[in-house]
């Protein structure tokens, strides 16, 4: 409840101070009047101590000037409006134990489902590990490793597993944390000298889902803490699962003794989606919006926005908004239009030449290497993975193709694309360095 | 001591929704308004993280500002910060920053090759989206463009809508200037508009700012805001150098 003097210093501190200032400041501040005294809630000790320094005196004056004599002295403190976050509706707390009131503890999103995941070649086997781990939970694979770039799934996969537990065990102590949170959770309980509170909670869970595991390098205390608390779940058969944007062994800076943990388990990789599996995407999600997306629309999005389904769900929720808000219905007038920048940023992103000299330069080769004539096994494998990757990633046809690879024919063109897919299922080499070279062009 | 008086005589016109122009913009000022609404009403918002970008000017901060304002008066939490200010504040500014329902960042584009500050808005993004409340996130470029290195925030940058938000073109600048004029209650012609369209920096921030001097000065001179005032003016500020 803002007292009338609290709203008059706000629209006085508004017009002395810049519009940045205020903004950050001040208008966050929360007031609530008590037997005379006016405490003002901030959301951190770092605001309170800079307000404080700066605008305190001010607000002081401000409010004996605009005269309520109620107002006795004026506090700040960290403090919330009172009003509760709202936990996602769906989300449930898998059965926490509060150790103190710093710890709480993860929980399970209920969204992240199996029957909402979009199965595709690119993450059949993360999937059914997943799944296996969410049937016999310790038993299976443990620790499962999911490991892949970002926005691809992991995260949904761990939690699906998460929620089968909890579907066959509902009282199952479930924890899902980023590795973030667990960092920075550690460091408050250190702080509060609660870290034995802190070591039960984690050790007490019957499955730990850790996320992005990358954030713990360079973190030594962290890694340490979290090697006694994996081996403690491991040795007490309770499931851990692990999300990484790399493959263990490429995970720098994190203790050996981690990484080798990490792969005792099962490890399993999650691609970028195909082409058929990101329409698929689109069309899950829109259908799970209630909304009608006509399939020509969801390819013609899904063969631009390729990197990632974050990216791929951010340029769906910008089409729903353009279709609600101008009352048009969902067509490839709508989305040309309404995803005209991001088009026109992916287009200039890809450009045959952009490829050529990414190709050239993984290859350790000159561009003109891939124009010239010369068919040695050296160039001639990066020239025909160049020209499958222009064909994939650019919309230029396959005579435009070859004439930027030094006028090749465009049935060269349709050559080289088939027999890049057929080795990119044959031999692990090629399907590595065009899934690198497709990461390092798209995202 | 005659400008002193002049400032508390000046109307109050900080940005809001009702003083933004939205020109070719409206799809992204309904986008952020329908997330207003929503906490207004209580209810969740229909976007979790919301992206606008353009170029200086383009009304980013405005819109930002406008957005806290509404949010803010509804009896909500709302909290704005500008990145310009990251390399002089610490990422210990955004702890708790999720128990606002609308978290509005501005600038985002001074926080790259920043790591604290790249994971500490990483994380930010994480707990939004746990408390279910909504994330507007502002820069020069789209989220893949802003030289970010941390990859899982870019990505969670252009999770929902993204909005490209168009410079007024002059004809729009010329309507923009006579209503921020006219809220703070006084006129000026076209002919005054076209004069500092042609002669000065001509990006919004800078025009505003000029709009302001002038109401001062033609409050504190009591004269109309004309060509000649103008010139005069002009002439002042060049004596003063």
């Amino acid at each position: 409840m803002p007292t009338e003097a609290w709203k008059s210093c706000l629209e006085q501190l508004e017009d002395e101070l810049s519009a940045q200032q205020f903004n950050t400041w001040i208008r966050p501040l929360h007031p609530q009047l008590e037997g005379g005294v006016l405490r003002l809630l901030a959301p951190n000790r770092f605001v309170v101590d800079w307000v404080k320094e700066r605008f305190l005196e001010r607000i002081k004056e401000l409010l004996a000037a605009a005269g309520e004599g109620n107002i006795t002295a004026v506090e700040l403190e960290v403090g919330t409006q009172g009003r509760v976050a709202r936990p996602e509706e769906s989300a449930r707390v898998a059965a926490p134990r509060r150790a103190s009131p710093v710890m709480s503890i993860g929980r399970l999103n209920r969204d992240f489902t199996f029957a909402n995941h979009v199965e595709g070649k690119s993450n059949q086997l993360a999937r059914a590990a997943a799944r296996q781990v969410g049937e016999n939970p310790g038993a299976a694979y443990n620790p499962l490793f999911i490991y892949g770039g970002v926005g691809l799934g992991k995260t949904h996969l761990m939690q699906a597993a998460g929620n089968v537990i909890l579907e066959h065990r509902p009282e199952a102590n479930i924890a899902y944390v980023h590795s973030e949170r667990f960092v920075a959770d550690m460091v408050k309980a250190l702080q509060h000298n609660a870290i034995n509170d802190f070591k039960r909670l984690y050790r007490n869970l019957d499955a730990l889902l850790i996320d992005d595991i990358q954030f713990f390098v360079g973190k030594e205390r962290s890694q340490e803490e979290f090697f006694h608390t994996f081996n403690a779940l491991l040795e007490g058969q309770r499931q851990v699962i692990i999300t990484a944007d790399r493959y263990p062994k490429e995970l720098e800076g994190i203790e050996e003794r981690l990484i080798s943990r990490f792969g005792s388990g099962l490890v399993v990789y999650i691609e970028p989606p195909e082409l058929e599996t990101r329409v698929a995407i689109l069309m899950h999600k829109a259908k799970q919006e209630g909304v009608a997306l006509p399939e020509e629309v969801a390819f013609f999005v899904a063969k631009r926005v390729r990197a990632n389904v974050r990216e791929l769900e951010g340029a769906l929720r910008r089409i729903m908004a353009s279709a609600f808000f101008t009352g048009r219905a969902i067509d490839m007038d709508l989305v040309t239009e309404s995803l005209k920048d991001l088009l026109s940023f992916q287009e200039r992103l890809v450009t045959i030449n952009n490829i050529q000299k990414t190709v050239a330069e993984y290859y350790k080769i000159r561009v003109s290497d891939l124009h010239a004539k010369s068919r040695s096994r050296q160039v001639a494998r990066p020239r025909q993975l160049a020209m499958a990757l222009a064909k994939e990633l650019t919309t230029h046809s396959l005579p435009e193709i070859g004439d930027a690879f030094g006028g090749r024919d465009h049935t060269t063109v349709l050559h080289a694309c088939r027999k890049i897919q057929e080795l990119a299922s044959s031999d692990a080499r090629i399907k590595e360095d065009y899934g690198n070279l497709l990461r390092i062009l798209t995202t | 001591m005659s400008s002193q008086l002049a400032l508390n005589l000046r109307l109050r016109d900080a940005s809001s929704f009702r003083n933004f122009l939205p020109a070719r913009n409206h799809e992204a000022l309904a986008g952020l308004r329908s997330v207003c609404a929503a906490i207004a009403r209580d209810e969740p918002p229909p976007e979790r993280v919301l992206f606008l970008w353009g170029a200086a000017g383009s009304g980013r901060t405005h819109l930002l500002q406008a957005a806290c304002r509404a949010v803010h008066e509804s009896g909500h939490p709302a909290l704005y910060f500008s990145a310009t200010d990251a390399p002089t504040l610490a990422p210990a500014v955004l702890e708790n920053a999720e128990q606002a329902e609308l978290v509005c960042v501005d600038d985002v584009e001074h926080i790259a090759h920043l790591p604290g500050w790249e994971r500490a808005l990483f994380a930010l993004c994480e707990r939004m989206r746990a408390a279910n409340h909504a994330l507007v996130i502002a820069g020069a470029r789209a989220p893949q463009a802003l030289g970010l290195e941390l990859a899982d925030l870019v990505t969670r940058l252009g999770w929902g809508p993204v909005y490209q938000l168009e410079v007024l073109d002059d004809a729009e600048k010329l309507e923009a200037l006579r209503q921020r004029a006219r809220n703070r209650g006084f006129e000026v012609s076209d002919e005054v508009v076209r004069y500092v369209l042609a002669r000065y920096p001509r990006d919004m921030a800078s025009l505003f700012e000029l709009l302001d001097r002038i109401d001062i000065a033609s409050l504190a001179s009591k004269r109309r805001v004309t060509i000649p005032f103008l010139r005069a003016l002009e002439e002042g500020a060049r004596g003063k150098d």
